[in-house]
């Protein structure tokens, strides 16, 4: 479950974070030469909850929002680079922090923010406000989304392999497909 | 025939009343015997050790899953060990090392001594449970 899909969903369709940047929301890296204000996420690192029982049903991945900000431009209401920032900044805690649900397809149970950093970019000349989020995605659905053992691998090539071994066999053949 | 190879952790599991105990992240098992002094004659006043005591301990920690019913025949979680710990009973207590055909596993009875349930801020609600077995305890073949 790609916790991405669910961040920009969120952060596309909330009014506010569209009034201070739009669109402009990237995974991993900024599109070349994009209007600032805009948002990069990136998964940092995740930590699953694998049991005894098999592969983790609850995966707690924590990204990188980044926000960046030209030092020159000023906000809609004529904003100060920096404060546009930050007003972004509380936009997008807003819209992520404790939310829950299906989105775009993910389950998310809940979301935290867990650090922050103030930073500028010497080369771009440009504001980058950088939050932590840690989310806990449930993949108890993956059956839902064609990773069924059933669906793609033949009884016989599941016999006597251990859960793990079952579910890299799904994998690889889903990606087969 | 055994598992061949050096063990995967995982599949080291608890059974409490002959039901898993589903979402376990961690079995531990701790065995001891008591070693009683003595000197005699012969050991001109050197410690001389006796058998004493063997006692062992179980301790599972896994995370907590309220929709396991206490009525399921094949699985257990913590609304099992509730039970256990407010009647005080006395119950059969394995662990797997493997869990096929030529695998060890330890048998005894046991009386859940400890509880533990932490939950922290958005993080899983984990449970710990400790068994102080009581009475023989076997090593078997599966």
């Amino acid at each position: 479950m790609d916790a991405g899909k669910a961040i920009f969903e969120l952060l596309t369709t909330n009014t506010t974070v569209r009034r201070l940047c739009g669109t402009r929301v990237f995974p991993g890296v900024m599109a070349k030469e994009v209007a600032m204000p805009a948002i990069v996420y990136t998964l940092l690192y995740n930590t699953d909850s694998a049991t005894k029982d098999g592969p983790s049903l609850l995966d707690m991945p924590v990204y990188q929002i980044s926000i960046f900000t030209s030092a020159a431009p000023t906000g809609p209401n004529g904003e100060a680079p920096n404060d546009v920032a930050k007003l972004l900044r509380e936009a997008v805690r807003y819209t992520l922090e404790r939310v829950s649900g299906t989105i775009a397809g993910v389950q998310l149970q809940s979301a935290s923010h867990i650090d922050q950093r103030d930073l500028f970019d010497e080369e771009a000349k440009a504001f980058h406000l950088s939050d932590d989020y840690q989310f806990r995605i449930i993949r108890s659905n993956l059956n839902a989304q064609g990773f069924s053992p059933y669906q793609y691998t033949t009884a016989a090539q599941l016999a006597g392999a251990t859960v793990d071994e079952q579910a890299m066999k799904c994998v690889t053949n889903k990606l087969k497909q | 025939m055994a598992t061949v190879g050096k063990m995967n952790a995982s599949r080291v599991k608890a059974l409490i009343a002959g039901k898993l105990f589903v979402h376990s992240t961690n079995v531990s098992v701790r065995l001891s015997a008591q070693r009683v002094a003595k000197t005699t004659k012969d050991s001109q006043g050197y410690l001389s050790q006796r058998p004493g005591i063997k006692s062992g301990t179980v301790t599972i920690r896994g995370l907590l899953d309220f929709s396991i019913a206490p009525t399921s025949t094949t699985d257990a979680n913590v609304r099992e060990l509730e039970g256990y710990q407010f009647n005080r009973t006395i119950l059969p207590l394995r662990v797997n090392f493997g869990g096929i055909a030529g695998d060890k596993y330890l048998e005894s009875n046991a009386r859940m001594t400890g509880y533990r349930v932490t939950g922290g801020t958005e993080d899983n609600l984990e449970v710990e449970a400790t068994f102080q077995l009581t009475g023989q305890i076997q090593w078997l073949t599966q």
